[in-house]
């Protein structure tokens, strides 16, 4: 079983008012994430024993108050970041889909990591998103429109980094019949899929940062 | 999130340079920023940039049912969002009397300055017309931010193409791109937007000013017009009094800055056009910065492989993987059914099965077969038996009259007849020693 991942392109700290921004993608799917914060946050909305989140992810066209997306892109956030140094204050992570090729979810995840990371929020640990589709008993990881229009079940793996260095289920989203085994394996092609982004994430930040060193 | 206000000092020397005709990124008064234009590879797109402004405009297109008012007319609906991206202080999905203005602003501007003609947008006349909406998500602001939009927006609807429809006399019928090519809007004239800053009630202008800038001005004038030197929108920001003089300066300004931004548009597009036509998939929004950029990477696509361990196992395994899953459910919980009482229940099903099989064959076979025939013979016994009793009597008959004691001996035999028919052989031998 293989797969292939997308081409993966990126830009940081492009955006002139965010804390943190990134421009990533995947293919000729591509998301503009924004950070900012820690910061204040209205007093309705404070909690006094750790961070407030405030996710958004907005699509290109109509009403953008509930997505899907938001829920998984809080939870993977909310287990990365150690939310009770920050009491108090609020992060606001805003995540634009300016072009729509598939797995927008994944995108999504990796572009949020990007703008964290390009923002220096202190992480637990870093995450990915790797989004696998099943067309026909056949497994694809980083799935274009087409493909994911075609799918009969999507798995959405957020992906962290274990303490070994091995990537770990951090959150998923499963939609469609997917039995046990179909599912170990999906698992077994994030896997080496998430190291590569992984890999990625490494040689970016590190290029990013290559100024202090000289 | 609050945003810190400017500083004093910076007023003063932003103040202080402006006044002397030199600017921070070193403009001249009269001087507009870069213009970048993007469409992308969906339609109906466009990324336009001045400066650091940066914004996003997507039009989209769906059947609606015109209103009673216009019945013979499309509509055109603009949508601002403000995201926390563009600006810290904004929260999502809620517009503050900048995004209001903004909106209110664009409408004027791109759809009461007339410049789409809404009647081809009609499909049926009081039943079915085009509502076209035009989203426009702020991404970056930095001064300028009208002229930014309205140029994102123009762009995109100058990019967009509606579906091909055809009318039948019952239904309409809606043509993919790969049926009928798609229809582009029909677009008279391209309004574009000049935010022009004022100084020194009116006798200085700054044009094209950042948000520092901004935050300096007295004021500013907003002029939109088209390359056909029509003044499309005018609006001022503050309650500056301006003479018509300087109103006519700022529109010339204005004016020479439409004809240019109106041939980058056309020029844009036209790419556009002829790389689609090519069959060439255009790049839209990906990025293309130069590798030189520290804060910029690529990782080439890969191929990935997983651990062959997983690849097409035989559906006995899962057949035999199912119990497991029915042993994981919590056994406490209520209605679960746990493997033993299954089992049990099982064996209780079949031990029962055995019985009454086994009982059946007893009860229906041999006892009542037997049954038949003890009664049979049981039957003849007791006829045999009445028989006699007959000719005892006849013979007791005669000794009735002869002796008293007689008659009590003959009902004696036929009570105890009755009593016990089963008990036939002993009461044979009674009779035998009666």
């Amino acid at each position: 079983m293989a797969g292939r991942l997308r081409e993966m392109r990126c830009e940081l700290s492009f955006l002139k008012n965010a804390d943190g921004s990134a421009c990533f993608s995947q293919g000729s799917t591509c998301i503009w994430a924004s950070c900012s914060g820690p910061g204040d946050v209205h007093a309705s909305k404070a909690n006094e024993e750790a961070m407030t989140l405030d996710i958004s992810y907005r699509a290109n066209c109509g009403d953008n108050k509930f997505s899907v997306l938001n829920n998984i892109i809080q939870s993977t956030l909310a287990k990365a970041i150690n939310l009770e140094l920050f009491p108090h204050t609020g992060l606001v992570v805003t995540i634009h889909g300016i072009q729509d090729d598939g797995s927008m979810g994944a995108v999504s995840l990796n572009g949020a990591c990007f703008a964290l990371l390009d923002n220096g929020m202190p992480f637990e640990t870093v995450f990915c998103g790797v989004l696998i589709v099943r067309v026909k008993d056949e497994l694809i990881i980083d799935p274009t429109a087409k493909q994911e229009a075609a799918s009969t079940g999507k798995v959405l793996f957020a992906v962290c980094k274990g303490t070994d260095g091995f990537p770990e289920v951090c959150s998923m989203d499963v939609i469609g019949n997917w039995d046990y085994l179909q599912l170990e394996a999906a698992w077994s092609l994030a896997q080496p899929s998430a190291s590569a982004i992984f890999e990625f994430y490494t040689s970016v930040m590190k290029r990013k940062h290559s100024v202090d060193e000289h | 999130m609050r945003v810190p206000p400017l500083t004093t000092c910076e007023k003063e020397v932003i103040l202080e340079a402006l006044k002397s005709g030199k600017r921070f990124d070193f403009r001249g008064l009269e001087e507009f920023r870069g213009v970048k234009l993007v469409v992308g590879s969906e339609i109906g797109t466009a990324i336009c940039t001045i400066g650091n402004t940066k914004v996003i405009a997507a039009v989209s297109a769906q059947i609606a049912e015109p209103s009673s008012m216009r019945p013979h007319k499309g509509v055109i609906i603009i949508d601002v969002d403000l995201s926390p991206m563009a600006n810290v202080s904004n929260e999502h999905d809620r517009l503050g009397s900048k995004g209001m203005e903004l909106i209110r602003l664009l409408e004027l501007i791109i759809r009461d300055s007339r410049c789409i003609d809404v009647e081809s947008l009609c499909i049926r006349a009081g039943k079915e017309i085009w509502k076209v909406r035009v989203d426009v998500r702020i991404l970056d602001e930095d001064g300028s931010l009208l002229d930014c939009a309205c140029l994102a927006a123009i762009t995109a609807l100058q990019h967009f193409k509606r579906p091909n429809v055809t009318l039948e006399p019952h239904h309409t019928l809606i043509y993919s791109e790969y049926e009928k090519a798609p229809v582009p809007l029909n677009i008279y004239h391209m309004p574009i937007c000049t935010t022009i800053g004022l100084l020194d009630k009116g006798q200085m202008v700054v044009i094209d000013p950042t948000e520092k800038e901004a935050a300096c001005l007295d004021g500013s004038i907003v002029v939109a017009c088209n390359k056909r030197r029509e003044v499309c929108a005018l609006h001022q920001s503050t309650n500056l009094v301006l003479s018509t003089k300087q109103i006519e300066r700022c529109v010339k300004l204005a004016m020479s800055r439409a004809e240019a931004l109106t041939a980058v548009v056309s020029d844009v597009i036209k790419q556009d056009q002829r790389e689609r036509s090519a069959f060439k998939r255009p790049d839209g929004f990906s990025i293309t910065t130069p590798s030189l950029i520290l804060t910029s990477g690529t990782a080439a696509a890969r191929q990935i492989n997983a651990p062959r361990i997983q690849h097409g196992r035989e559906p006995e395994e899962k057949m035999l993987y199912q119990p497991s899953v029915i042993v994981n459910e919590n056994p406490l919980s209520v209605g679960s059914v746990k493997q033993e009482e299954v089992d049990e229940d099982a064996l209780i099903a079949e031990q029962l099965s055995i019985i009454q099989n086994s009982v059946g064959g007893v009860a229906v076979s041999d006892p009542q077969s037997s049954g038949v025939s003890k009664r049979k013979k049981e039957k003849e016994m007791v006829d045999d038996l009445l028989d006699g009793i007959c000719d005892s009597e006849e013979e007791e008959v005669k000794t009735e009259i002869l002796g008293s004691s007689e008659p009590m001996e003959v009902v004696l035999p036929v009570v105890e007849q009755q009593k016990d028919e089963e008990d036939v052989t002993s009461w044979r031998k009674k009779k035998k020693k009666v």
